[in-house]
């Protein structure tokens, strides 16, 4: 055999074998394209169907209640109420034009999609190319509910997004709706700034420049040929920075004829809507149960901190309303950063806001030409922020501001909260940081109607940051009520040692407040009356301690977890190790109600919410950090090293720290890191 | 709604008493209607502040549903507007009620937007409305202007709570009202407070004493007749401390309730600020 027959050979089978590999890999490729074609087709039919579908029903929808619109149109021209019938013809007009846009997307523009064709925006004949501006304008489709998702059509949810579709309907009014690195979604109502609101979605390339990379964003646009001038554009840029760097706005860009920024974007309903909802739930008259006054007080303390934040970023609100408060998630947000200002800002004070949720005086400010870096704006949006709490008490808006009337029945400590809040300028709470403190303190009471207004941190004089944050007071990781309370209880202590051995008593957590009001006072009478009161308060003090061990027992079998808190600075007497066994938390799982104080609940702003989810039994909370990581946070923000850290907690009591497990509807307890005593 | 040509006629409504007319404007009043002539927008905004809700009221009855919030709200900015122009000519000798006066252009400016609104329909030319006769009377058989007058005495009352209360310091006012006008008795008061009864007796003690005082400056402030100030004295306001408490407590009840206009009225960004005051002088 010729030797280069049988390098022929080889050459041949490496060839082949070559061949074949780019045959195979030729084949791998076309079905992988042909795999990646079918998933895109059948991803677009998928999606073109759930999009006819959602644009029929919001067609049908809005073919249904037009002619209602109209009949309520012409019955207001009758009756000569002509601003209302005005209102009520545009709504017609609005849904007509709904139904056109429906169709056309769902005939044309999503059946031409699953071929890739994009057509291109077509202007609806119902509504001129360049429609009227200003007031007159069309309203905007009602597409997609910024507020209210109940009132949230379906497309969207259906919808799924591409960065190269165009937009779900055609620009329908000539607006300027066009944003780079963002594809229009919808609109929303536009509020009284003569802005266009508009949500939507960035675009990847966008989306992970924005902090947060959110998938929607609400953009407010102020174009000077749609109404907008220029005043509103200065007044709403001028705190931009500011309120980038506080989040409320991620993206924004002034352009020749128009200013624009993008904001979150939040679905849920207002808070006058839940508010509604939970009152008409109970009855017109019968005010909250404790379950919803307990769920609403806590979106308030969600709105106040979040207030307080704007305050120490330099900024007020100026537009604090129920209507502005959007409630998603379990959180409560607000929204709507048009009058947001610069607290030490220099022009003059301006009357805009909310009639009933703006504080009088600062109207008497702006009419006597106040500038606003000479009043403390911040005090202003705690009239509205008082004002919003009285809205939720009572269903109704403050029409006589601190004297409101309360007309349902409500707990005591939250009246005075309201009316401390909407007191007169120089009386009324001076930092965000107080009204947060004493409406924590509420929710952590027993019931809100066991907190009386004496208890308050801020009638105490106690320090705020006791219950906010550790860096001032350590005290706060646990035990936020009794901690809060360290004022009265130097205040108790002045009073000689039989006072103080009563009202050390007096302060056990797990007492009524009733009781403690009572002890309280008793240091006023006279020593005897006093030492009188301290033989029963220590008697009723060793009852509820015997009870706070039955508590852990009922645990034990998986009912119920009452968390007490150790006190702080307790000495080695009997009654500290009493209360120091009243603090074991045994493992277990059950439904858990966290009394008074939660370790870590007050040392990570982002987990104390979640706290108090938990001990209203809410679902959805997030998990709240790990030990090592907690306390590492917590040294961070007491300024102290964690072994220091850690040497404070032993010498206080505490037990160490305690993660709560989310277990679906139930919650584990579980200690981690105890510290040696 | 444009600016019009507002000629008051102050005879309408209830007659001054004679008294009214011999007795001179007490000072407090002429300062306050000289404020008002000097374009001092703090006393404008506190006329609205005060008489605002009054006025807004009395437009929705008048309109008998057919005036929705916002138009009450509006026609109350006209009618402040108005007030503007008419108190250039504001004649003390004349001995006209305070409330007379705020009722006349108030009925001037509603029957202005019935002739505007009866206008762009048929039939225009008559009237849908009778201000004259007003609704009828109401269930505790109060006439029309008698419940005018009332809620205009409750509204002075009113400014002068606000007053007591900007001006006192948080604890004792909180005290008071807890007391007085919520009704709740000394002992729990002090419970919740968490001091003693003697405290919250001297708290209310001191705060009546001022609202005393600070009632009769703005009754004064706005009564422009001697027959206007001794509505105090008819409404109980003068007698013992257990009277005065009482009948302070059942105006505020009444007045500090529910608001009776829907919060829609509310939702206004610039309602003091889009009043238009005219140029002052002008007629």
């Amino acid at each position: 055999m010729s030797p280069f027959g049988s390098d022929f050979g080889v050459i041949g089978t490496v060839l082949a074998i070559l061949l074949g590999l780019f045959l195979a890999g030729v084949a791998i490729m076309v079905l992988i394209v042909s795999v990646r074609f079918v998933a895109v087709a059948v991803g677009r039919i998928i999606a073109c169907a759930g999009g006819i579908v959602g644009d029929l029903i919001t067609a049908v929808v809005n073919l249904a209640v037009a002619p209602f619109s109209l009949a309520r149109a012409l019955v207001l021209l009758v009756i000569g109420r002509f601003r209302e019938a005005d209102r009520s013809a545009e709504r017609f007009q609005s849904r007509i034009v709904e139904v056109g846009m429906r169709l056309w997307s769902a005939v044309v523009q999503r059946p031409l999609r699953i071929a890739g064709v994009r057509v291109p925006p077509r202007r609806h004949s119902l509504v001129p190319a360049h429609g009227p501006v200003g007031p007159g304008a069309p309203p905007p489709p009602p597409l997609m509910a910024h507020r209210g998702a109940a009132t949230a059509p379906p497309p969207f949810a259906a919808s799924p997004r591409s960065t190269v579709d165009p937009p779900p309907w055609p620009n329908p009014a000539g607006f300027s709706n066009s944003f780079p690195g963002y594809e229009i979604e919808g609109r929303l109502p536009s509020g009284g700034s003569g802005a266009r609101l508009f949500v939507a979605a960035p675009e990847p390339a966008k989306q992970v420049l924005l902090p947060g990379t959110p998938s929607r964003v609400v953009i407010k646009s102020f174009a000077i040929g749609e109404g907008s001038t220029l005043p509103q554009i200065i007044r709403e840029s001028r705190s931009l920075d500011a309120a980038k760097s506080l989040g409320l706005v991620l993206d924004h860009a002034l352009e020749p004829h128009r200013f624009w920024y993008a904001m979150p974007h939040f679905v849920g309903p207002t808070l006058t809507e839940l508010v509604g909802q939970r009152h008409r739930a109970l009855g017109s008259s019968r005010g909250l149960d404790s379950r919803s006054l307990r769920e609403l007080v806590s979106l308030m303390a969600d709105v106040v901190e979040n207030l307080a934040k704007f305050h120490r970023g330099g900024l007020w609100h100026k537009d604090v309303k129920p209507d502005n408060i959007i409630v998603s998630a379990g959180r409560a947000h607000l929204i709507d950063v048009g009058l947001v200002t610069p607290l030490a800002s220099t022009f003059t004070l301006t009357t805009h806001g909310t009639e009933y949720f703006r504080d009088p005086e600062m109207v008497r400010q702006a009419l006597r030409g106040t500038k606003v870096h000479q009043v403390d704006g911040a005090r202003f949006d705690i009239y509205s922020a008082g004002a919003v709490l009285y809205s939720v008490l009572e269903n109704t808006f403050p029409a006589h501001g601190a004297l409101s009337r309360f007309e349902r029945p409500s707990p005591e400590s939250l009246r005075w909260i309201v009316r401390r809040a909407m007191a007169d300028y120089h009386r009324r709470y001076p930092t965000m940081d107080e009204m947060l403190a004493d409406l924590r303190f509420v929710l952590m009471a027993k019931s809100p109607d066991a907190a009386l207004p004496a208890q308050l941190p801020s009638m105490r004089g106690a320090d705020p940051a006791s219950m906010l944050e550790p860096r001032l007071e350590l005290n706060s990781i646990a035990g936020a009520a009794p901690r809060a309370a360290a004022g009265a209880v130097r205040d108790r202590d002045a009073g000689g040692p039989v006072r103080r051995f009563a009202s050390r008593w007096c302060g056990w957590g797990g007492r009524s407040a009733q009781t403690k009001g009572a002890c309280w006072k008793s240091t006023m009478w006279s020593p005897w009356a006093t030492a009188a009161v301290a033989v029963v308060a220590i008697a009723v003090g060793i009852l509820k301690s015997d009870r706070g061990s039955r508590s852990h027992e009922r645990n034990s079998s998986g009912n119920r977890a009452v968390v007490h808190a150790p006190a702080a600075g307790e000495s080695t007497s009997r009654a500290t190790r009493r209360r120091a066994e009243s603090t074991d938390l045994p493992e277990g799982s059950g439904p858990v109600l966290v009394e008074r104080s939660l370790m870590l609940s007050n040392t990570i702003p982002e987990s104390a919410e979640s706290a108090a989810m938990v001990a209203i039994g809410k679902k959805g909370w997030t998990p709240i950090v790990d030990d090592a990581e907690a306390l590492a946070a917590l040294a961070t923000l007491a300024g102290r090293e964690p072994e220091a850290i850690q040497a404070e907690l032993a010498r206080r009591g505490y037990r160490g720290l305690v993660r709560l497990e989310p277990r679906g509807e139930r919650v584990h307890v579980r200690p981690v890191s105890f510290i040696a005593r | 709604m444009g600016a019009r040509t507002c000629v008051v006629h102050l005879k309408t409504g209830p007659g001054p008493s004679q008294e009214g007319r011999d007795d001179a404007m007490h000072p407090i009043t002429t300062t306050f209607v000289d404020r008002l002539r000097n374009r001092d927008e703090s006393a404008w905004f506190e006329l609205w502040e005060t008489f605002g809700p009054v006025i807004r009221a009395h437009f929705a009855r008048w309109g008998r549903g057919a005036i929705g919030p916002e138009t009450a709200r509006d026609l109350t900015q006209e009618t402040l507007a108005q007030l503007a122009g008419a108190i250039e000519r504001f004649d003390p000798e004349r001995g006209v009620r305070f409330s007379t006066w705020l009722l006349s252009i108030a009925r001037h400016i509603f029957g202005d937007e019935v002739d505007r609104r009866m206008a762009g329909k048929r039939g225009g030319g008559r009237r849908a409305f009778s201000l004259d006769a007003g609704p009828p009377a109401s269930s505790d058989g109060v006439a029309p202007d008698d419940e005018y007058e009332r809620r205009i005495f409750r509204a002075k009352v009113m400014a002068a709570i606000r007053r007591v209360e900007s001006t006192s310091d948080f604890l004792g006012f909180q005290v008071w009202q807890t007391r007085v006008l919520d009704g709740v008795v000394g002992r729990e008061v002090a419970e919740r407070i968490g001091t003693s009864e003697p405290t919250v007796s001297r708290h209310v003690a001191r705060i009546r004493d001022r609202l005393r005082g600070e009632l009769a400056r703005t009754i004064s402030e706005y009564s422009f007749t001697e027959e206007e100030s001794r509505e105090a004295e008819r409404a109980g306001l003068a007698a013992s401390d257990s009277a005065f408490d009482a009948a302070i407590a059942e105006i505020y009840r009444v007045e500090a309730g529910a608001p009776s206009v829907s919060p829609d009225g509310a939702s206004d960004s610039k309602a003091w600020s889009s009043i238009r005051f005219p140029p002052r002088g002008a007629r």
